[in-house]
C-alpha cells in the first residue's frame, strides 16, 4: 500500500521548497500531504491542510492569532493548532510518517508537532539549525536530523541536493518493515556507562527467562523516553535500577535534566518496578574544567572526558526522600534493591569513590521515608556482580507473576 | 546495478545490532561493505574490511593497540584506518552511502570517517548522543543523525525499529532522484539570519535576472563555516555577505561563533564580495540561562524560548566594525561595504525594540577610519530590509565584477 508522508512547514517562505519536497516524495513513491504552519505572509503554494484550519483547530481564527501580542503567543497558538490537526490525522490512519523543514522558528514548530507523535513513527526534521544543540527540539523523541548545510531559501545544486535526499529518507522510514519474530515480554532499565556490566548481566538473566530487555540511557533523555514507552504500556515491567539522574538534578550535575515524571510514570500505570541506586554516588560533570569550585576536595574519578564527583551523605539523604516521596505514591509494587559493595564501578572498593558511610545515609534516609509496604531488600554484593542482577530480575518476576495471578 | 552502502561499525561490541542493520539494508536491495573498527574483542561473525587491516590502514596492529588499554587512543587509531578504508572504497566506486552505529564511542569514531567524504554523498549516523549537541559530530557536513531512544545494547522492538528506520532512510536516500540536478549557472554564496531575509529575498530575483544561482547560508556558526568551506573549495564566483553576527560568536564567546576566518576565505581566493553590517545591531545568546552576568541591566530582548538577544552599544559596534576592517584589509579580491543607516535588523528599523541609529552610526565612522582606501563604504539611506538596500548590494556587486 502507499505510505502516506506529512508534510510540515511554512507556506508562506518556504513554498518553493515545499513543492520540490512534495514532488521528491511522490517519485519515491509515497503520498504527500501538506500542512502549511506559516502565519504572517501569504502562502506561495496550496496545503492539503491550510493555515486557517490549522488555526481553527487551535479554537481561533488566523486573524485572531495574528492579532496576539506577542511572537511566542502566535507561535504557541499555531503550534497547538498543529498538533491538534496532526493527532488527529494520525489516529485516522492519515499518515506513516512526518517530514518538516523550517529555519529556527520552523525547526520549533515542526519539532513541537513531531513530539506530540508516539515513539516509533517515522520523524525527520530537515534545518539549518539542525546542526548544533538540538536536545530541545529531540526531547525524549525519536527525531532524526538532517542539516540542510544551506538554507532553504531557495531551490539550489544544495538545497535541490537535500531536499531529494530527505525525501527519500522519509519514504524509506515510512516503508521499513521491522520483520516480526515471536511476541515476547519487554522489560525496561536503565543503565549508563558506569553501570553497564548490569544492564550486560540482566540481559542474560531475562534471555534466559524468554523476555526482551530495552536499556535506556540514564541521561535525562533516556530517562524521560522510558516514562514516555512506559506510559505507552510498552512494558511488563521496569528495572529502574540507575537513578543517578536525581543525584544529578541535587547537587548541580551534568545529567539532571528529568522532568517530574521521572521515576513515577510506572507506579502511576500500576506496572511492577525494582529500583535501585545505581549511580547515585557520584555526580557527572561534563568536563574536568567545568567542576564546580563547591566540590573542591571531593574525590574523583575520571570516566573518559567526563568527571564523576563524590557525593555526599547529605545529598543523598535528601535524594533518598525524593525516590521515596515518588515511590510512595506508586498503586503498583515496588522493591528498592541496594548492594552493599558499590553502586558503580566508579565506587568498588579500591576505586576512588568507595564511600561505604555516605551509601548508608542513603539507605538509612530511604528506610524513614518509604511506606511500610516498599520492601528495601540489600544485597551483599557490587552492582555489576551477577548476584545483584539476578536478584533485581528475580524479585521483578515474582511481582510480575503474583500481579497477573 | 545496485548501490552500495558502507556500514562503519565496531563488531567485538555491537555484532547483533550490525547484523540486523545489514540486513535490513541488503533487504532494500542495496549491497553492502562492512568496515569493522573494533578494537577489544572479535565480532560474532567476519566483515568485508576486517578490524586488524583498519589498525594496519592507521598505523597500528590490533595487539598493539590492544596493549595500550586506553580506548581513547585506540579508538583515535581505527578512526583514522577507518576513514582511510572508506577513502579507499569512495575512490574505487563502491561507495553510495555510509551509515554507521554506536554510542559515544562508536558516534565519534563513525562521524568522523562520514566527515572526511564529500557534501551530497548521503551519510546516516544512529546514535545514542543524537538528542543533544551534535555540532561536534557533524561539524558543518551533512550527517543526518539517528536517535536511538533505547540503548544499542541487544536486539528489542525499539532497537530493531531504530535500525530499520536507519536502514529505510539510506536506501531511500541513496536512491532518491534528484529531481532538480545541478545547474550550469555560476553560484553566489550569501549568508543571512531570519531577521536580515527579506534583504536576501529582495536581492535573489535580481542576481538570478543576472544568470546566477544564489546558495543562502543561515549565520548561526555552522552556517558560516558551511559557506567558507564553500568558497575554499571554489565552488562561488562571488559573496554578498548580509549578516555579520559570528564575529561576536568569536570575540565575545557567545554561541554562534563560526571560527576566527569567517569573513577571510573569499578575499583569500580573490572572489568578488559585498558585505553588510547586518545583525550586528544585537549579540544573540543560545540558552538564555547561559547569558553571562556582565550583559545584566542591558537592553535585552527574548527572541523565542531558547534565544535572547542582547541590543549591542556602541563599544561592541566599535568591536565588530574594526573586526571586519581588519579581515577585509587582508583580502585581494574586489571588496565593497553596504551601510544602511536606518537599522541593521528588522529589530533596529524605526518603531522596532533595538532602534537607536546613534549606536550603528559609530559601525560606520569606525569602518571608514579603519578600513583600506581601495574598499569602498557605501551609505544607503534606509533600513537593511528596505528593497533599497538589496538593489544597492547587488548594484554593488554588479560593479564589482565589472
Amino acid at each position: 500500500m502507499t505510505k502516506k508522508i506529512l508534510v510540515l512547514g511554512t507556506l508562506d517562505t518556504k513554498g518553493q521548497e515545499i513543492d520540490f519536497l512534495r514532488r521528491s516524495i511522490e517519485l519515491s513513491g509515497c503520498r504527500a500531504t501538506v500542512m502549511d504552519v506559516g502565519i504572517l505572509g501569504q502562502p506561495t503554494t496550496e496545503a492539503d491542510i491550510a493555515r486557517e484550519d490549522v488555526a481553527r483547530a487551535a479554537g481561533q481564527t488566523l486573524e485572531q492569532i495574528r492579532a496576539l501580542p506577542n511572537r511566542k503567543r502566535i507561535i504557541g497558538a499555531m503550534i497547538q493548532g498543529a498538533i491538534e490537526k496532526a493527532k488527529l490525522l494520525y489516529s485516522s490512519g492519515g499518515f506513516d510518517g512526518v517530514i518538516g523543514i523550517g529555519g529556527g522558528t520552523g525547526m520549533h514548530i515542526c519539532t513541537a508537532v513531531m513530539r506530540s507523535l508516539p515513539i516509533g513513527v517515522p520523524k525527520l526534521m530537515v534545518s539549518s539549525m539542525a546542526s548544533m544543540d538540538v536536545s530541545e527540539f529531540v526531547g525524549a523523541k525519536d527525531i532524526t536530523m538532517m542539516t540542510s548545510v544551506a538554507d532553504l531559501a531557495s531551490l539550489n545544486i544544495v538545497t535541490s541536493t537535500v531536499l531529494a535526499q530527505a525525501a527519500g529518507a522519509i519514504c524509506g522510514m515510512a516503508g521499513a518493515s521491522v520483520p516480526s519474530s515471536e511476541p515476547r515480554t519487554a522489560i525496561a532499565m536503565t543503565s549508563f556507562g558506569i553501570t553497564t556490566q548490569c544492564a550486560d548481566n540482566v540481559g542474560r538473566c531475562l534471555r534466559e527467562m524468554g523476555h526482551e530487555l530495552v536499556v535506556f540511557h540514564a541521561v535525562g533523555s533516556g530517562g524521560m523516553a522510558m516514562e514516555e514507552l512506559t506510559d505507552q504500556g510498552l512494558f511488563a515491567g521496569v528495572l529502574d535500577l540507575t537513578t543517578h539522574e536525581f543525584i544529578d538534578q541535587v547537587a548541580g550535575g551534568h545529567y539532571g535534566g528529568v522532568g517530574d515524571e521521572r521515576l513515577e510514570t510506572a507506579g502511576r500505570k500500576g506496572i511492577p518496578q525494582v529500583v535501585g541506586p545505581g549511580g547515585l554516588d557520584c555526580v557527572a560533570i561534563f568536563a574536568p574544567e567545568d567542576v564546580p569550585a563547591k566540590f573542591a576536595g571531593r574525590r574523583t574519578y575520571y570516566h573518559d572526558f567526563r568527571v564523576c564527583v563524590r557525593s555526599t551523605a547529605a545529598e543523598l539523604a535528601f535524594v533518598a526522600q525524593i525516590l521515596a516521596d515518588k515511590l510512595n505514591r506508586a498503586v503498583g509494587p515496588v522493591k528498592f534493591l541496594v548492594p552493599l559493595r558499590g553502586w558503580s564501578s566508579a565506587s568498588r572498593h579500591c576505586e576512588p569513590l568507595f564511600d561505604p558511610e555516605a551509601d548508608r545515609a542513603f539507605v538509612d534516609a530511604l528506610k524513614r521515608s518509604l511506606k511500610p509496604d516498599i520492601e528495601i531488600r540489600e544485597i551483599d554484593a557490587h552492582i555489576d556482580d551477577l548476584e545483584y542482577a539476578q536478584a533485581a530480575v528475580s524479585n521483578l518476576h515474582q511481582m510480575m507473576t503474583s500481579l497477573s495471578r | 546495478m545496485s548501490k552500495k552502502i558502507v556500514i562503519v561499525a565496531t563488531l567485538d561490541t555491537k555484532s547483533e545490532e550490525t547484523r540486523y542493520l545489514r540486513e535490513r539494508i541488503e533487504e532494500a536491495g542495496l549491497e553492502t561493505v562492512l568496515v569493522d573498527a573494533g578494537v577489544l574483542g572479535e565480532g560474532s561473525f567476519p566483515a568485508n574490511i576486517e578490524s586488524e587491516q583498519v589498525a594496519q590502514l592507521g598505523g597500528s596492529t590490533l595487539p598493539e593497540l590492544r596493549a595500550l588499554r586506553d580506548e581513547g587512543k585506540a579508538m583515535d587509531v581505527m578512526a583514522r584506518g577507518a576513514t582511510a578504508a572508506v577513502q579507499g572504497l569512495y575512490r574505487q566506486g563502491r561507495l553510495d552511502g555510509i551509515v554507521s552505529l554506536g554510542g559515544s564511542m562508536g558516534t565519534s569514531l563513525g562521524t568522523q570517517v562520514m566527515r572526511s567524504l564529500p557534501f551530497g554523498l548521503p551519510k546516516v549516523m544512529v546514535s545514542t548522543m543524537a538528542s543533544r549537541d551534535i555540532s561536534p559530530w557533524i561539524g558543518h557536513k551533512d550527517i543526518v543523525m539517528v536517535p536511538a531512544v533505547a540503548d544499542l545494547s541487544g536486539l528489542n522492538r525499539m532497537t530493531k525499529r531504530t535500525l530499520s528506520n536507519a536502514a529505510g532512510a539510506i536506501a531511500g536516500m541513496v536512491q532518491a532522484d534528484d529531481a532538480v540536478g545541478g545547474g550550469e549557472r555560476p553560484i553566489i554564496g550569501m549568508g543571512t539570519l531570519g531577521a536580515t531575509e527579506a534583504c536576501a529575498r529582495h536581492a535573489r530575483p535580481l542576481l538570478e535576472s543576472m544568470g546566477y544561482e544564489t546558495i543562502v547560508f543561515h549565520t548561526v556558526g555552522s552556517g558560516g563555516r558551511a559557506l567558507e568551506e564553500l568558497i575554499t573549495e571554489g565552488l562561488t564566483s562571488g559573496v554578498l555577505e548580509i549578516s555579520i553576527q559570528e564575529i561576536f560568536g568569536n570575540l565575545l564567546g557567545s554561541p554562534y561563533d563560526a571560527g576566527a576566518d569567517r569573513f577571510e576565505n573569499a578575499g583569500r581566493m580573490g572572489i568578488p564580495q559585498v558585505v553588510l553590517p547586518g545583525n550586528a545591531d544585537f549579540i544573540a545568546w543560545s540558552p538564555p540561562e547561559a547569558l553571562p552576568s556582565r550583559y545584566r541591566g542591558r537592553h535585552l530582548h527574548m527572541h523565542n524560548p531558547a534565544i535572547i538577544l542582547v541590543r549591542s552599544n556602541a563599544e561592541e559596534m566599535e568591536i565588530i566594525a574594526r573586526s571586519l576592517a581588519e579581515k577585509l584589509n587582508k583580502g585581494k579580491g574586489p571588496t565593497a561595504v553596504v551601510v544602511p543607516t536606518e537599522g541593521f535588523s528588522d529589530y533596529s528599523r524605526e518603531g522596532m525594540f533595538f532602534y537607536e541609529p546613534e549606536t550603528d552610526r559609530v559601525f560606520g565612522d569606525t569602518l571608514r577610519e579603519a578600513i583600506d582606501p581601495r574598499i569602498e563604504v557605501i551609505e544607503v539611506p534606509s533600513d537593511i530590509n528596505a528593497p533599497a538596500c538589496a538593489e544597492a548590494m547587488v548594484e554593488a556587486f554588479r560593479s564589482l565584477n565589472a
